[in-house]
């Protein structure tokens, strides 16, 4: 399969507008990679300049070492599936999925098998004469998926593919859909706004704002430890606690916030100055007030099901808890309760956000 | 790089067909016919090579031409005003019809448009005569004693203009019609206005650019109508447009003619630009 | 039923439209009566109604010719009008670029020159040029006049479409041109063909403009038909103009059929 290499690209609209500002990022033979972003990013403009729709203004996509950048989209051998599943309406579901092959001249007999192999890799085999106003949004999704599968692309391309769906279908095509990438083995990119799309599909997430990549890594590490503000807040929710530093030693960081003083496990944080701080609200743990580092006190609380969310006020200022809904007494509202964590989850961001 | 210029270049490659018809033959006659509104006419030797404001001279400083002007103007302006008093009402029925009864009200009302002018005017003039459709039922209901002179009048102009583009200022009004949001005069009775004021206080104000609009394209057209002031109104009451058919045709001035022609384009292009830079300006903000 | 706050129709109203309807219609109905009346002037057919006057065209070899003149024009205009204004449509739809706004407006602007004037312009341009009596330079003209008919229409169908499926197309190996045939075409097709059959109407209807330039080698029928009411109100010229009506009738149940009558008359949806 095939390696994907997008070196410093960059879209500038007239007058002024840059939608991309430098995107550096390599992707390896058979890797998903999600680029993960609200809208406005420039996570789509780059799908498009890799996919040749959008002519870049700077920067190159090389793909297996050979610079692409300005091909024509017909000659890359990409397969796009789009967020409207861009369907041929006046094309049957066949006619449809043959069409790539057709443009690559392909025998008869070659074309009707690979046909048939990709409407049974979707699950659609016996809808081959449906008009696509004849299927459901999630038959259409599957037709667009057959439909680059047969031209077996060296990179797939996926534009929000699942954002029409409804919640329920949308996680069973995460599962089918990575599935058949993996078996397949084809490098991939995802562009999506959805935080749990990235996470279950990818190998690795790139978080993108303003143009920019923000953060890249596993799915696990880009959540777990973000080197930006904006990674922390983006991804999950995060508490953001202001801390006074007041000095350090070899392995800890010794600060201030409110009235208490505490230690973390952080070295080059200087001797002095202020410093953000953030914590996830499934981090905290509730106890009884006297076994915890610091106490609050319940401000409101909401029930959703699986767990609680609390608002309480303490000495860091108001701070956010998320509690896995057992069986037994919740803490109810207006109740002194205590505060725990470990050490390690309280982390500040290490780097800035370019927001040039 | 290429394909930067390749796709600058892609729109131009695609409209040139269109370009070269419009440039060639748009362009350049109308251009060929603004010098010709110059050219010296010498009723014995026809049109001269010389250049001379003469004929703009002719035009200003004789009261025919500004009775010419007049005439089309006011004609078009009550054609215009008929259209207003007739279309918007009749529109607002259109739209409280049940939609089965409006698709073939519809046909009937805007299918004369595609229907030849000609046609439609000799229809007219069937109907205008003395002994025509009109004055008969006129008489046979006593309402009048003699006939009425219809035809050759601009009475009967100012009619037959009104059927001819009554359409156009349905379909004016009932655009506008259709972008209106029924939530708007829900809230209106809601905050305790009456049916009326409803209407006039919040309706009809929303309604005034597609009158406008409407109103400007039956001016325009009105003033530039050729078939019907001449089949209807007849040799002796002219307006601008049978005047120029006639420098050109029967006097055979073409100089005078092109000059008259150049001045009717001028004041069509000017009441557009002028009514919709006024339309833009007023409802701008309420309408972007 | 779509109440726009407007209440709903009382007795008022309906005789208001009643009347209105009536005044619409009226001259139409009064040409198809006339022409099927036996007399040998202009009368109602309730005392005797015949065919006679529509077989009088046959006999008038100037309305024929003309009629068959307008018929050629109005094939030959539509199409090359739809010939060049698919092409600009999509550059004006799909391409951001200095001067298309101007462009959009040059090829409308024959909707708002007065045809009188390019009546006119054409004259004098023809004589110049020594094309007067060419039925190619009147074709030709008319094809420019009814360009932003057949613009209209193709611009309305291709604005509602999502670029996607053509970018799509491209992706999975379609060259441009390919892209176009296989996908934009067909989909825009419906337009395309309201915009062609708008024109030749278009075409088929024009007096004004073509009364100057029509010599005697190319008088269209409205043109003919023209000249002769000036000189005469006669039942033929009622016959002919019934057959016009029907026609035209005829046309517009096609285009209903094609695109949606209201969406041509209405212009855009």
């Amino acid at each position: 399969m095939s390696t994907l290499t997008i070196r410093n690209l960059a879209k500038t609209y007239p007058p002024n507008v840059r939608a991309v500002k430098s995107i550096d990022l390599e992707i390896e033979s058979g890797e998903f990679v999600s680029l993960l972003g609200s809208s406005g990013c420039g996570k789509t403009t780059t799908l498009q300049m890799v996919a040749g729709f959008v002519t870049p203004s700077a920067g190159q996509v090389l793909l297996d070492g050979r610079d692409i950048t300005y091909l024509e989209p017909d000659k890359r051998d990409m397969g796009v599936v789009f967020q409207s599943y861009a369907l041929f309406p006046h094309m049957t579901v066949a006619q449809n999925v043959r069409f790539g092959l057709e443009m690559r001249k392909l025998p008869e007999a070659q074309i009707r098998e690979r046909v048939a192999d990709a409407l049974m890799m979707v699950q659609l085999g016996g809808l081959d004469s449906r008009y696509p106003s004849e299927l459901s949004g999630g038959q259409r999704q599957r037709v667009a998926i057959a439909r680059v599968l047969a031209i077996r692309p060296r990179v797939l391309l996926l534009d929000e593919p699942m954002s029409n769906l409804d919640a329920k279908l949308r996680s069973e095509m995460h599962v089918e859909l990575r599935g058949l990438q993996k078996r397949l083995g084809i490098t991939t990119i995802l562009v999506t706004h959805d935080q749990v799309e990235a996470m279950t599909m990818s190998d690795r997430i790139a978080v993108m704002a303003n143009g920019t990549i923000a953060e890249l890594g596993t799915p696990q590490e880009v959540y777990d430890i973000p080197s930006t503000e904006f990674a922390f807040n983006f991804l999950g929710q995060s508490n953001t606690i202001t801390a006074k530093v007041l000095g350090h030693d070899d392995a800890h960081t010794q600060v201030s916030i409110g009235s208490s003083v505490i230690q973390i496990p952080l070295r080059d944080a200087g001797t002095s100055g202020e410093l953000r701080l953030f914590i996830r609200p499934e981090r905290l743990t509730l106890s009884s007030p006297e076994t915890g580092i610091i106490t609050g006190r319940v401000a409101t609380r909401l029930f959703l099901g699986n767990t609680w969310t609390y608002e309480i006020d303490s000495d860091f200022g108001r701070l956010r808890v998320i509690k896995v809904n057992t069986r037994g007494g919740q803490p109810g509202e207006g109740e002194l309760v205590g505060i725990n964590w470990n050490a390690a989850d309280m982390q500040s961001a290490s780097g800035e956000l370019a927001d040039v | 790089m290429s394909d930067a210029s390749k796709s600058a270049s892609q729109p131009w490659l695609l409209s040139f067909p269109s370009l070269a018809l419009f440039l060639g033959l748009l362009v350049v006659p109308l251009a060929l016919t603004a010098i010709l509104s110059f050219n010296v006419f010498d009723s014995m030797m026809g049109t001269q090579d010389d250049y001379t404001f003469g004929n703009y001279l002719e035009i200003l400083s004789d009261s025919y031409y500004y009775e010419l002007f007049l005439r089309t103007a006011l004609m078009s302006a009550g054609v215009t005003l008929l259209c207003i008093l007739l279309g918007v009402p009749e529109t607002i029925i259109l739209s409280r019809m049940q939609p089965r009864y409006q698709g073939i009200f519809f046909v009937m009302i805007l299918g004369p448009l595609l229907i030849s002018v000609v046609v439609r005017t000799l229809g007219w003039s069937i109907m205008l005569g003395r002994e025509g459709l009109i004055n008969q039922s006129l008489i046979s209901l006593g309402l009048i004693e003699a006939p009425l002179q219809l035809m050759y009048s601009m009475t009967g102009v100012v009619i037959v203009l009104t059927h001819v583009m009554l359409p156009f200022m349905v379909i004016a009004v009932w655009t506008t019609l259709q972008k209106l949001d029924p939530q708007v005069a829900d809230a209106a009775r809601s905050l305790g206005a009456g049916s009326w004021t409803t209407f006039s206080r919040v309706i009809l104000p929303q309604l005034l650019p597609g009158i406008l609009s409407g109103a400007i394209i039956v001016f325009t057209l009105s003033a530039s109508a050729f078939a019907t002031p001449a089949l209807i109104g007849g040799r002796r009451l002219k307006v601008v447009t049978t005047s120029i058919y006639d420098e050109f045709l029967h006097s055979m001035n073409w100089p005078l003619g092109a000059a008259i022609a150049v001045l009717l384009l001028i004041g069509i292009v000017s009441v557009v630009m002028g009514s919709n830079r006024y339309i833009e300006r007023k409802f701008k903000q309420v309408f972007s | 039923m779509k109440d726009r706050g407007l209440g709903s129709n009382g007795f008022g109203s309906l005789i208001f439209h009643t009347l209105f309807t009536l005044f619409i219609v009226a001259p139409l109905l009064v040409i198809i009566l006339v022409s099927f009346s036996d007399k040998g002037y202009i009368s109602m057919p309730f005392e005797g109604a015949s065919l006679r006057w529509y077989w009088a065209i046959l006999e008038a070899p100037e309305l024929m010719d003309a009629f068959s003149t307008s018929i050629w024009l109005g094939l030959g205009a539509a199409t090359l009008a739809s010939l060049v204004a698919v092409p600009a449509a999509i550059a004006i739809a799909r391409y951001r670029f200095a001067g298309r706004d101007g462009l959009m407006a040059l090829l409308l602007s024959p909707l708002m020159v007065p045809h009188v004037v390019l009546g006119v312009a054409f004259l004098r341009f023809f004589s110049l040029m020594g094309w007067s009596g060419s039925f190619l330079a009147l074709m030709l003209v008319h094809a420019l006049i009814v360009v932003p008919f057949a613009l209209r229409l193709t611009l309305g169908a291709i604005i509602g479409l999502s670029r996607d499926a053509e970018l799509a197309a491209r992706s999975l190996g379609a060259s441009r041109w390919t892209a176009f045939r296989r996908i934009l075409l067909p989909l825009i097709l419906p337009g395309v063909a309201g915009g062609w059959v708008l024109s030749f109407i278009q075409s088929f209807d024009e007096v004004t403009m073509t009364v100057f330039i029509a010599t005697p080698g190319t008088t269209t029928l409205p043109v003919a038909l023209y000249h002769r009411v000036a000189m005469l109100t006669d039942p033929v010229t009622a016959s002919v103009s019934a057959i016009m009506i029907i026609g035209t009738m005829g046309l517009m149940f096609i285009l209903d059929r094609i695109v949606g009558i209201d969406k041509v008359l209405i212009g855009k949806k």
